[in-house]
């Protein structure tokens, strides 16, 4: 018998009660759990779909936080850039969210200029590329294909237009895995933006350094008025919807952190309520006030853990369901990582902390002879 | 003059008052007692006539209005802390035994040792020698629902010595039981005391448990009627 | 005596005071519909719209997918309603001008080179679009009133009517509730000549216009007289299009015809 098994035990013999507290707090710990992990994931699949483009820097209008910066005409930028040092390509991309499927939610249309670097970090798995700038056709995401029920050769309409599916990729991001990516050429055409472009991807020189790249962005900040040259972290980072659902999470973590030390606070003031004769017999029998604070704190410490571990499970498993319910596939892919984890279950140890402290305190002050007197 | 008379005081109370509601309440009003090392005193009188009142300042469970209290030279006004006080030289036993129901017999035992110095192992070999020595050999691993009243105040008596205090005090230990078990639990209870020297103080209404004390101090009003010095 | 000439005297003040104050209210009524005229003026815009129609029935036709191209200046507004889909809406357009003089004229052309001239008042695709609403005529229109604030959805708006003596306008009165920090009017109700509502305009989302501070609706719900319900969102959208020699060609052979026949 040791303090620990005390305190278990103290929680033991009250199993509703327990039960009801950790379940509270694991509904808290999931939803932290559940948003951080998409917000997160969401800010990563971004940035791992522009990393594995091989983008050095990308090009955009500086007011742009929509997810997909607004178009502008790319020629003189795209001249104006490629003549800068140690520039080995500049690409334009448009990009925007679309229906095709009255069946299927709105997916992600990627237009990449035909032949550009864009497209060497995709891989073919069915069918084959387009063969010019013009053709009419489309390569679909392995998980759009899944969704929309496409496989090579079948059609989709895109904005009025009919294209032919003219293979299946799979990329390591999931946000290309999820979208529908044609010529530059033919998304400009579909989507009636001829000539223009939401980003420029300008990829360096093997020789670039780190200063080269710092010149690149001030030299566009002097001779392009309204541009700005970014790494994709900095994008994705700028990016609305990765601000809106980080700022959601933050927002959880602090609401779910009130919430659990609330619960926690409730519990063990209604515990040390209902025990205050225990309490009383264990000052008599010389239990020193800072025994019965560590008591109190353990047991609240005990919930708030069992309540991180159960809300861990269960926030894993509401983002890997949200991963694939329809509405959300192919658009976020939740990150984990044991220092999540960690920090989750850290969260967890302060609500018990702070929700056990006051409790404990107000036990250990108890005088025991009237402790022993209560009934 | 017994030897028990020439011994040194273990508990020296003068002029003892404890009052509640502004003094309105008088439960202790001027006592004076003097208590020898080993010796048994049993306090008798009506209900309200502050035999508890007294168990508990002595027990420091209570701070009393004013008076003198000293336990072996040192004044109770000069315990720091009176939970280690109560850890190292008091063991309680209450009428109504006041044991953990989700914990064993030995468990039980073993409570006001957590927090203390020693190692489990030796805390659970003491535990087990005890309720051994009161006869629970075969009920370490009983809970108390399951055990007799004569039974659990044997627990509690075992939990009363687990810190081997100095001094027992017992708020009517034989009060739940009936006249067999009763008669039983003070055979332990006084054997055990007798055996390890140590001082008891006993709050009893029964005058056959009085009878087998060294002393009978008598309470009526919050004083000593009878039997204040050995 | 004394007392009478007092009273007229106070009467005289009163009523030149109330003179003046009407004519401050309206000139910041005229501030405001300036200021709405002039928060919808661009080179060249492009909206894609999905709309969502349900007809007084219940029944609701596919959903449609149309674009919105327009060139607003104070003195010329055009814009061209353009089919998306479904097959029955593509290669179907409708062109809309409201020059100088206040006229607005419209043209539809369907496939095959067809055009011909259409009522900009009319609804459009057979649902509750009406091409002269979306160039809110109303804010150009002399009788402009102030009537208090409101508040839609949390939102704080200036309650204007807009009223026209024009006999050739349908819509004779116009109340909207303008946020004037948005730039946007949030309600519309638009009214006959015998003060019945022919159809209501309420913006749902809106979104932060690209470069400027203003906001532009991103869902909006028309409800008309006939109990047609058109739900609007804009799920794409180009600030600076460029408007092609063509983008308003229909518009520019109607202007020829018309120029021909008074010749």
């Amino acid at each position: 018998m040791n303090l620990f098994r005390f305190a278990l035990d103290n929680l033991y013999r009250r199993p509703a009660r327990t039960g009801l507290t950790v379940s509270a707090i694991a509904l808290g710990i999931a939803a932290v759990v559940a948003l951080t992990s998409i917000a997160w994931g969401f800010e990563a699949s971004w940035q791992k779909a522009n990393d594995a483009r091989g983008t050095d820097l990308i090009v955009t209008k500086m007011t742009s936080e929509n997810t997909m910066p607004s178009p502008f005409k790319a020629e003189k930028v795209q001249q104006t850039l490629a003549g800068l040092p140690h520039v080995k390509e500049v690409v334009g991309l448009l990009s925007e969210m679309l229906t095709v499927s009255n069946d299927a939610p709105p997916v992600f249309v990627f237009g990449w200029v035909y032949g550009s670097y864009l497209w060497e970090h995709l891989k073919l798995v069915d069918g084959r590329w387009p063969a010019s700038r013009e053709e009419p056709v489309v390569v679909i995401g392995a998980l759009a294909a899944e969704m929309l029920h496409k496989k090579t050769g079948d059609q989709v309409e895109i904005e009025g237009r009919v294209f032919q599916v003219a293979g299946i990729f799979e990329s390591s991001a999931v946000v290309e895995n999820g979208a529908l990516l044609m010529t530059l050429d033919m998304a400009q055409q579909v989507t009636d933006k001829p000539g223009k472009v939401n980003v420029l991807n300008i990829k360096m020189d093997a020789d670039a350094t780190e200063a080269d790249l710092r010149s690149i962005k001030e030299q566009v900040k002097q001779t392009l008025p309204g541009f700005v040259a970014i790494t994709s972290g900095e994008l994705v980072s700028k990016n609305a919807v990765v601000r809106i659902s980080k700022a959601m999470s933050n927002a959880t973590i602090l609401i779910a952190g009130l919430v659990g030390a609330l619960v926690v606070f409730n519990t063990m003031l209604m515990s040390i309520n209902e025990r205050t004769r225990e309490i009383g017999i264990l000052l008599a029998l010389g239990w020193q006030r800072g025994t019965i604070i560590k008591l109190i704190v353990s047991e609240a410490v005990i919930l708030s853990v069992a309540g991180g571990v159960v809300g861990i499970v269960m926030g894993v498993g509401i983002a890997w369901g949200l991963e694939h319910i329809e509405l959300m596939r192919g658009k976020i892919d939740a990150i984990f990582s044991m220092p999540f984890f960690f920090a989750v279950m850290g969260l967890s140890v302060l609500l018990g902390i702070c929700g056990g402290f006051y409790p404990a305190f107000k036990a250990a002050r108890s005088l025991p002879s009237a402790a022993l007197r209560y009934e | 003059m017994s030897a028990l008379s020439l011994s040194t005081p273990i508990l020296r109370i003068k002029a003892l008052n404890l009052h509640f509601d502004e003094g309105r309440i008088k439960a202790l009003n001027g006592v004076d007692l003097d208590v020898r090392e080993g010796e048994f005193v049993s306090i008798a009188g009506p209900s309200g006539s502050g035999k508890s009142s007294l168990l508990n300042v002595i027990g420091t469970l209570d701070a009393p209005t004013s008076g003198e209290l000293v336990f072996r030279d040192q004044p109770y006004s000069k315990i720091g802390d009176a939970s280690l006080f109560r850890r190292e030289n008091i063991g309680f036993i209450f009428q109504a035994f006041y044991l953990i129901p989700t914990l064993s017999a030995l468990d039980n035992v073993i409570v006001p040792t957590i927090g203390c110095d020693g190692t489990a192992d030796e805390y659970k070999a003491h535990a087990e020698a005890l309720l051994t020595q009161l006869g629970l050999r075969d009920r370490l691993h009983h809970f108390p629902g399951k055990l007799s009243g004569g039974e659990r105040q044997r627990v509690a008596i075992a939990r009363s010595l687990i810190n081997r205090p100095r001094m027992i005090l017992a708020d009517e230990p034989t009060g739940s039981l009936d006249s067999a078990n009763a008669a039983q639990v003070l055979d332990i209870l006084t054997g055990i005391v007798k055996e390890q020297g140590l001082t008891l103080i006993m709050v009893t209404h029964d005058a056959t448990v009085s009878a087998r004390s060294d002393r009978i101090i008598r309470m009526r009003d919050g004083k000593i009627e009878q039997g204040a010095s050995a | 005596m004394m007392l009478r000439i007092v009273a007229a005297v106070l009467l005289c003040l009163l009523s030149g005071i109330d003179t003046v104050y009407a004519a401050d209210a309206a000139a910041s009524a005229n501030a405001v519909a300036e200021s709405m005229r002039e928060a919808i003026f661009s080179e060249g815009f492009e909206a894609r719209l999905n709309v969502f129609v349900t007809r007084a029935s219940g029944a609701h036709p596919a959903p449609l997918k149309l674009a919105v191209i327009g060139q607003i200046s104070a003195d010329r507004q055009r814009l061209v309603i353009r089919g998306i889909s479904p097959e029955a809406a593509r290669n179907r357009s409708y062109a809309v001008e409201r020059g100088s003089d206040g006229r607005i004229r419209g043209v539809e052309s369907r496939a095959a080179g067809e055009q011909n001239e259409f009522d900009p008042y009319a609804r459009m695709f057979d649902s509750g679009l009406v091409a002269c609403d979306m160039l809110s005529p109303w804010w150009g229109w002399p009788k402009q009133f102030l009537e208090g604030m409101e508040q839609i959805d949390g939102r704080d708006c200036l309650k204007l009517r807009s009223m026209t003596d024009d006999e050739k306008s349908p819509i004779r009165e116009v109340e909207s509730c303008v946020d004037q920090q948005a730039k946007l009017s949030l309600k519309t109700r638009l009214f006959d000549s015998r003060h019945v509502l022919i159809r209501a305009t309420t913006v749902g989302k809106v979104m932060r216009k690209g470069d400027a501070g203003t906001m532009a609706a991103k869902k909006l719900t028309i409800r008309d007289a006939a109990k047609m319900l058109t739900e609007i969102e804009v799920y794409a959208g180009d600030e600076q299009y460029e408007i092609s020699a063509d983008t308003f060609a229909a518009l520019d052979k109607l202007t020829h015809n018309e120029q021909q026949k008074t010749k």
